[in-house]
């Protein structure tokens, strides 16, 4: 990270990254947790103090040469800076635990020092010169944080208010209380020069707050959907830092300013605008287009009277009135008339296509200005259909989104092709609920484009040659947006530096949205009442966001670096389950993201498959067509198959996804795939008992079985060369035949020695043994209806992998990767993981373990 | 989906409304019992941080309804509802006058048992949750050590994490059997384990100290997982498993015995026998109820509103780079019409 010489107070907010030693700044003083793998290996100096004693506060006096740290047992140690040696320890008077402290003064004699403590007490402590502590009451929970703007502090508790307190008046109670936060805040950070206070916490959400000498106002909100907040550091005056507790790293730009002086108005008395390539066409309330040469408005290139509707695409406009229609695109502008009246008209680069009276719909292309000609013509089905959005697909091929929410296609190439309705209205319910289609984007270079509509969904469609000249309209995927992402109505797909960004509304409010990342880039307020806008780039990452609102043309600057992600791993909640390959990493957490990464942990794409994700499962021991499928289940009783051919999802994120329900078996447990005979089965594993098997994509379920109500549900599955192995969480190792038609034929039934339930299990297929990870933390190996245990935890194992050498790595919630051999007697290694609460453990890549919880974390081994 | 989805996920969640249980808890303190019998003769009794009760009401139900001379005494810092057989003291578990009170309650008897199912506030910042828990096992084996008869025994929950061992380690220092015991009420996706600490036999010259207690051990990688005497799975497997979800109608499933048919009639949903007392959050969730948030939101957009609206009495601005008149003189060659 480049950005750590510039900001220094950022290497506070980093959790799991491994940080390079030129970035470890000479003289800092650094408190974290034990084992937190990236300070430990490279500090000259360090102390540990013994568990469960903790430091909650640190503070170098540079001129003395001295450091006070402070503990959670309220005890205050001096040490001198260059080896930490202690020079004295005084031990505070009060004996409720403390989670948080504020250490101020010039000296270490003179300082001042505040504890937070678990029960809600400010402690206001001068430990040269107080014999008792002053308790200062107010918070009815626990403070989580204190910060200081040299004259009051302010803290932040579990009772989820915000107090401002005096410094010199000691006896005092708070000089302020605000409530706001309706989950835990932990997170606050004081800007003293323009007396603001940011708070954020669970509802990641920042809450921006105003202060002065008696009163805190609210005065903004910001959504930031990377996680629980858990720091809050101000950079300069307009930048903060904020990280979460999975470890993601933001830096984001808060405005000082008010909205009104952001927003430039251009130009009043307007009805409709267009950008094009730097040339403004703009229709006025008098029924006047004009065509200027810049934005400037200074030369008008073209004009005409008596035009009352407009609409445009990126690279051409049309309007018309009655039945004259001018045609604006980058390099020509015409004037047509035709024989009847004109009820609509879109446009998509030179191709135009317009609606009559009639109920006729013409296609006109203007590429070829000295042959204009109508390309197509017909009659839809339904008579009240309007084109909302045009679009050409493969060079050839014109699809047409309609009002309400229909799909057609036509083959440009061929003269005799009529215009085909490709998704019906009802075929396509799923996608656009009978609502307008808003966006159609092709990819180059291939027969697949997605769509967005006003029902918030985002799909994926390919044009499939059928029979003679005929093509046939695939859904390839639709999926909604998270509901963190606040994308209510998608409006157009943007392309930036490699990114594709959606842009849409959500009330009153512009989003932007990475889709590539699943993060958000921009959000303003910017009234409601219109939806007549464009987005044009000005410089690389500044863009003008123009829009028509009450009648005047308005344009606010857009930075799309105001939210700079520095570190991301895609997942706002703790990451419950990972399945790897040699060529791919896959993460699902509950927030109901699927994250796919490359063997080198490079994310490539994230997708929002469904609340409370579970289990996950990858195969790509690529087929005939080399296809790889993920699955996923989870708790809202959903499977969803995501599938794609490599080739085509690392170069256009191009993928297959496809759902079913049962919402009578409970939850999702388990999954996985299995090839037999050329044929792919997927198995899912309910939380009622049933495990069911899927034939290939259509997801048509083909065999199911109940297990027994004594030996507990099917917790952990693992599969390999036609056997499936089931540990169970009645302590049961189960073992199926899975046959060529789909049908699980069980084989053997082995209870284990302790009656702790199955947690983790990996199936080696050399040797036909099992490896099984337990609640109660031991370790076993089946084989040949023998059990034998190869070693133990102290805490639940979550992950188990078995490498090629027959090493066997596990890890367990008391957070160590222990390796050994089969072999019972042989040594075994034991590695403290980073990560604070694992969830799983796998392999991908060559040689990598990756553990994922609190975020994800890779070891070679 | 809605409010009953946690009735069929969680099959001891519902039973424990059904049968009147405060909490889920109730269960795993029976299946420990029915396993190692720890309560099978214990006359006396001490629950540490007790609320909302669901432990007390098991000691109440297996203890002072088969003695009435039996004596139990619950502690914490909440206020809780009375149950019948149990003194319940309102205090703080690292203050000597909460055990002296104990004592006094005992008549200057020690007590047999000392349970403790408190957990502290999960934050979800790990290395902060693991060091509370500690402080709070620590705090109650201090009480415990004041409490307790030689022989007596301790039972207490633990989150089996990061350094949990050096905790098992300090326990064998005081008494001859520990073990961990995990009840089928309890999800095996969960850390929560429960430390049953047997025969407690202080080591010779201890003098107990409610002070701050510094553990022997220090380094959790050198403590090997044989440290405890074994990890037992308590409760009955023909009995509810907590990770099955189990449909609304149990009695059409899961038959027992002779059934009339008018009997089956639909779920009835039931609410919880004691929601939280006195959290600290109170007062912001009865702003919550009564509208303030939602006022609030209200007023931010309007603010924003109105900053947009007087924005419209701002003059017009000129766009920037105003283009020079060469370059609007060859634009307009280009556009010859």
């Amino acid at each position: 990270m480049d950005e750590l010489e510039d900001n220094p107070c950022l290497l506070d907010h980093l959790i799991q990254s491994k940080i390079a030693e030129k970035h470890l700044l000479s003289g800092k003083i650094i408190t974290c947790a034990k084992f937190d793998e990236k300070y430990s290996k490279c500090a000259e100096n360090q102390i540990i103090e013994e568990f469960p004693e903790h430091i909650i506060g640190c503070k170098l006096f540079k001129k003395e040469k001295k450091i006070i740290t402070v503990t959670s047992r309220n005890s205050l140690t001096i040490r001198i800076s260059s080896n930490l040696s202690v020079l004295s320890k005084i031990q505070c008077d009060y004996f409720a635990t403390s989670i948080c402290s504020l250490i101020i003064g010039n000296s270490a004699e003179s300082c001042h020092v505040y504890f937070g403590s678990v029960i809600g007490e400010l402690i206001d402590w001068k430990p040269h010169e107080d014999e008792k502590p002053i308790m200062r009451k107010g918070h009815k929970g626990m403070i989580f944080s204190i910060v200081t703007d040299s004259t009051r502090i302010f803290t932040i508790s579990d009772d989820r208010t915000i107090r401002m307190w005096p410094i010199d008046d000691r006896e005092s109670g708070p000089l302020c209380t605000v409530f706001g936060h309706t989950a835990r805040p932990f997170a606050i950070c004081v800007d003293p020069i323009n007396y603001r206070i940011y708070t954020g916490g669970i509802e990641q959400t920042l809450f921006c707050w105003k202060y002065d000498e008696r009163s805190i106002d609210l005065r903004q909100k910001i959504a930031i959907p990377i996680g629980v907040i858990q720091k809050i550091s101000k950079i300069d005056d307009s930048t903060l830092a904020i990280s979460s507790q999975n470890g993601d790293l933001l830096e984001i730009h808060v405005e000082q300013q008010s909205l009104k002086s952001k927003i430039v108005i251009l130009k009043d008395d307007l009805m409709n605008f267009a950008n094009l390539n730097g040339k403004l066409v703009i229709l006025t309330a008098d029924n006047e287009l004009i065509l200027f040469e810049s934005d400037a408005m200074l030369r008008i290139i073209f004009r005409c009277t008596n035009i009352k509707h407009m609409t445009s695409s990126d690279d051409s406009v049309v309007a018309w009135h009655q039945n004259t229609w001018i045609v604006i695109t980058t390099s020509s502008v015409h004037r047509l008339k035709l024989s009847m009246n004109i009820i609509s008209a879109t446009c998509h680069a030179s191709y135009v296509a317009i609606k009559t009276i009639d109920g006729i719909i013409h296609v006109y292309n203007f590429a070829d200005v000295e042959n204009i000609r109508c390309l197509k013509r017909f009659r839809a089905q339904n008579a009240s259909m309007i084109p909302a959005v045009i679009s050409v697909v493969h060079d050839n091929l014109l699809v047409i989104g309609t009002t309400h929410g229909e799909l057609y296609h036509v083959d440009l190439d061929e003269p005799n092709d009529d215009i085909r309705l490709s998704l019906s209205r009802s075929t396509s319910f799923e996608l656009f609920g009978g609502k307008e289609v808003t966006c159609i984007r092709s990819i180059p270079n291939s027969s697949i484009f997605m769509t967005l509509g006003k029902t918030g969904i985002w799909s994926t469609i390919r044009l499939i040659r059928g029979g003679t000249t005929n093509y046939e309209m695939e859904v390839m995927n639709f999926r909604s947006f998270s509901t963190s992402s606040r994308m209510a109505w998608p409006s157009k797909f943007i392309e930036w530096k490699g990114n594709l960004l959606i842009v849409g509304f959500y009330g009153t409010s512009l989003i932007i949205w990475n889709s590539t990342t699943n993060l958000p880039i921009f959000e303003t307020y910017c009234g409601g009442g219109h939806r007549i806008w464009q987005l044009n780039g000005s410089e690389e990452n500044k863009f003008n966001f123009d829009f028509i609102r009450d009648s005047q043309l308005c344009r606010q600057k857009i930075d799309f670096l105001s939210k700079n992600y520095w570190i991301s791993n895609a997942h706002s909640s703790p990451i419950v389950a990972a399945s790897g390959s040699s060529n791919y990493l896959v993460t699902v957490s509950l927030d109901g993201h699927l994250s796919i990464s490359d063997g080198n942990l490079k994310r490539i794409l994230t997708i929002f498959v469904g609340e409370n994700l579970l289990c996950t499962d990858i195969y790509d021991e690529a087929d005939e067509n080399g296809t790889v499928y993920i699955l996923t289940g989870g708790g809202k009783s959903k499977l969803s198959i995501i599938w794609f051919n490599s080739l085509e999802f690392k170069n256009s994120s191009v993928f297959s996804l496809r759902h079913v329900s049962r919402p009578d078996e409970g939850r999702v447990v388990a999954v996985k795939t299995c090839r037999i005979a050329q044929k792919t089965y997927f198995i899912a594993s309910y939380s009622s008992g049933t495990i069911e098997v899927f034939g290939g994509i259509s997801l048509e379920s083909v065999f199911s079985i109940e297990i027994e109500d004594s030996l507990g549900i099917a917790a952990k599955m693992d599969y390999s060369k036609s056997q499936l192995v089931v540990g169970t969480s009645g302590s049961y190792i189960l073992t199926y035949d899975l046959l060529e038609d789909g049908v699980l034929r069980e084989k053997q039934r082995v209870k284990l020695p302790d009656r702790s339930g199955v947690t983790s299990i990996s199936y080696i297929p050399e040797d036909d043994s099992t490896i099984i990870g337990c609640d109660s933390g031991h370790v076993y190996k089946y084989h040949t209806s023998t059990i034998t245990k190869i070693h133990s935890h102290l805490s639940t194992v979550v992950g188990i992998v078995v490498t090629d050498r027959n090493r066997i790595h596990t890890v367990s919630l008391d957070c160590a990767v222990v390796t050994s051999s089969m072999s019972p007697s042989a040594t075994s290694s034991r590695i403290p993981t980073i990560i604070g609460m694992p969830n799983g453990m796998v392999k991908t890549g060559e040689s990598t373990l990756v553990v994922v919880g609190d975020g994800i974390q890779s070891i070679e081994c | 989906m809605g409010k009953t989805s946690r009735d069929k996920r969680d099959i001891y969640y519902r039973l424990a409304k059904e049968n009147k249980w405060r909490a889920r808890s109730a269960f795993k303190l029976m299946q420990i019992d029915d396993e190692f019998q720890i309560l099978k003769g214990v006359r006396r009794a001490v629950d540490l941080c007790a609320a909302p009760g669901s432990w007390s009401q098991v000691l109440s139900k297996r203890l002072y309804e088969e003695d009435q001379e039996a004596k139990i005494v619950a502690i914490d810092l909440q206020p809780m509802a009375p149950i019948p057989g149990v003194i319940q003291l309102q205090g703080d578990i690292t203050s000597v006058d909460t055990a002296n009170q104990v004592i006094k309650h005992f008549s200057g008897e020690k007590s047999d048992i000392v349970i403790c199912d408190g957990a502290p506030d999960v934050t979800g910042i790990h290395s902060l949750d693991e060091f509370m828990q500690a402080e709070l096992i620590l705090a109650a084996f201090n009480i415990t050590s004041h409490v307790l008869k030689e022989g007596g025994n301790f039972l207490a929950k633990i989150f089996r994490s990061r350094n949990s061992s050096l905790l098992y380690a300090q326990m064998k220092k005081y008494f001859k059997k520990v073990y961990l015991a995990k009840p089928r009420s309890s999800r095996q996706s969960s850390c929560e384990a429960f430390v049953l600490c047997l025969d407690y036999s202080p080591p010779e010259g201890f003098v107990p100290t409610m002070g701050k207690t510094s553990l022997d051990a220090t380094d959790a990688s050198a403590i090997s997982p044989d440290i405890i005497d074994g990890f037992v799975t308590c409760g009955d497997l023909s009995g509810w498993d907590s990770e099955k979800s189990y449909p609304l109608d149990i009695d059409a499933c899961f038959p027992k015995g002779e059934i009339d048919e008018e009997q089956k009639k639909r779920y009835e949903f039931k609410d919880v026998v004691q929601p939280p007392t006195d959290p600290a959050y109170k007062a912001a969730l009865d702003k919550k109820k009564s509208g303030v948030f939602a006022k609030m939101s209200a007023d931010l957009n309007r603010q924003l509103k109105a900053e947009l609206s007087r924005g419209k009495d701002q003059k017009k601005t000129p766009a920037e780079n105003v283009p020079s008149v060469e370059e609007l003189e060859k634009a307009a060659e280009k556009f010859q019409l």
